[in-house]
């Protein structure tokens, strides 16, 4: 056997315990583990490379993918208004949604982390099936309050809003969403959405190696 | 080698532990086949979901977290106006001031500020009955004033742990329970409500800079007390900015929240 066999093996094993372990999670031990690795990944050297910026900003991607349950999200954002989407259209907004949040969030981590800490404050049970973790950002500029309202769901806890300094994602986009499709059919949000994460595209493209 | 297998792992790790929002996502893809379902879009929520939806409504509805707004078309003009403020200005200057101060001098400026302002806060606390805080506000100052170099130095912070309380009249009144009336933004200050108007005003004269003669130089110093705090805070705007649809009721929405927020603390 091969050194590299090896480490394929025990990485599949560590995988499949790892996978195992996820099942029997609590909503801090869940919330933990990714957010740990995205600020690992942000203080990675290997990084710096402007070229490299790319891959990191997927890595840190993949991780929130993961932990966010954007489907949950996107309808809650909608509100009553998510009566007026096909279920084409909620996955077309799901999709484009994911991606405008997931895109500015990351950049604005990559421009601006540096030395972040997390302190992980309290993990309140609402229900069995919800809950709410408060943590706490220390960054240069200062102390940030982050709280995640987490469901369980198909026996996986998830992330369906964040708070931050009290500032609720899901509440801020829906008072959005609601100005808009007040007047508006479903498909032109969606596009607007479209036309905003093209313009962030443009904005913070940066040349593959 | 390596790389690529790392990759091959994460998008694995990925794939197990992405999979209920994976799924759910097809399963609300599921049903576009079926004719039913157009009119009844409740159906491809699950329970949990519902409750979901209703959990965030009733906390809606308890809070009364929309403002009212008469005044938008005011409103939206002076928005644009601070925006352009903002970037035109305000962001350049702080740009200009961060690259020939350093972030000590910095910092020293802002505990400065925030240590003279502390009759805002005691005053608020005061009235909100809130006897320990004030008490710790009073020992900030204390300590501050005269081990912390006029303010300068944060120890009261560093070695005893008393931490400042964010504390002002407009979340004194809001503490006794008056709402917020309408939103309104005004020119150079930014998003606020009625009543933190009038407590803002409230604050002003509860501010020594507000005392300082001649008139210009007291707006001297508030304007140099902007940069200094905007050099803490630059990039904050341009995120909301940048992932808001509608950045104007983004920011009021947030502003509403956020105050929300630290009149229950």
């Amino acid at each position: 056997m091969t050194l590299n066999k090896i480490i394929r093996v025990s990485l599949l094993l560590l995988l499949v315990a790892f996978v195992a372990m996820a099942y029997g999670r609590q909503p801090l031990e869940t919330l933990k583990p990714p957010i740990n690795n995205i600020l690992m990944i942000l203080k990675d050297p290997q990084y710096n490379d402007a070229c490299k910026k790319n891959l990191q900003r997927d890595k840190i991607f993949e991780i929130v993918r993961g932990l966010f349950d954007f489907p949950t999200i996107t309808k809650l954002a909608l509100g009553k208004y998510r009566k007026s989407f096909t279920p084409e259209q909620l996955k077309d907004l799901t999709n484009v949604f994911t991606d405008l949040l997931g895109k500015t969030y990351i950049n604005k981590m990559l421009s601006e982390f540096k030395d972040e800490e997390v302190l992980y404050i309290a993990e309140d049970m609402l229900t069995k099936k919800k809950a709410i973790v408060k943590t706490k950002v220390i960054r240069e500029k200062g102390e940030m309050a982050v709280n995640y309202r987490m469901h369980l769901h198909d026996g996986v806890w998830s992330v369906y809003d964040v708070k931050a300094e009290g500032v609720s994602l899901v509440k801020n986009y829906r008072t959005q969403f609601s100005q808009i499709l007040f007047k508006e059919k479903p498909e032109i949000l969606i596009q607007k959405l479209q036309e905003k994460l093209k313009e962030q595209e443009a904005k913070t493209y940066v040349p593959q190696p | 080698m390596f790389p690529s297998l790392k990759l091959s792992l994460s998008i694995l790790i990925l794939f197990l532990w992405g999979s209920p929002a994976s799924v759910s996502a097809s399963e609300a893809s599921l049903p576009a086949g079926s004719i039913i379902n157009d009119s009844v879009p409740d159906d491809d929520l699950t329970d949990e979901e519902l409750d979901l939806l209703d959990l965030l409504d009733e906390e809606d509805d308890s809070e009364n977290y929309r403002i009212a707004d008469p005044v938008k078309y005011w409103n939206i003009a002076i928005y644009h106006f601070n925006d352009k403020l903002y970037f035109w200005g305000l962001k350049p200057l702080t740009k200009g001031y961060i690259a020939v101060t350093s972030k000590s001098i910095r910092s020293g400026v802002k505990n400065f500020f925030s240590n003279i302002t502390t009759p805002i806060r005691l005053v608020s606390c005061i009235l909100q009955l809130k006897i320990k805080n004030a008490g710790t506000e009073t020992a900030r100052f204390a300590i501050n004033s005269t081990v912390g170099i006029l303010g300068f130095g944060d120890p009261a912070k560093k070695y005893y742990g008393l931490k400042p309380k964010d504390e002002d009249l407009g979340q004194t009144f809001g503490f006794y329970g008056i709402g917020n009336g309408f939103y309104i933004v005004w020119p150079f200050f930014g998003p606020s409500s009625m009543r933190d108007s009038v407590g803002m005003i409230g604050d002003m004269f509860l501010d020594p800079i507000f005392y300082v003669k001649p008139r210009e130089a007291s707006i001297g110093i508030t304007s140099y007390k902007t940069v200094n705090e905007t050099s803490f805070k630059i990039g904050d705007y341009e995120i909301l900015k940048a992932a808001a649809i509608d950045p104007y009721e983004a920011l009021k929405d947030a502003y509403i929240q956020n105050r929300k927020k630290k009149i229950n603390e």
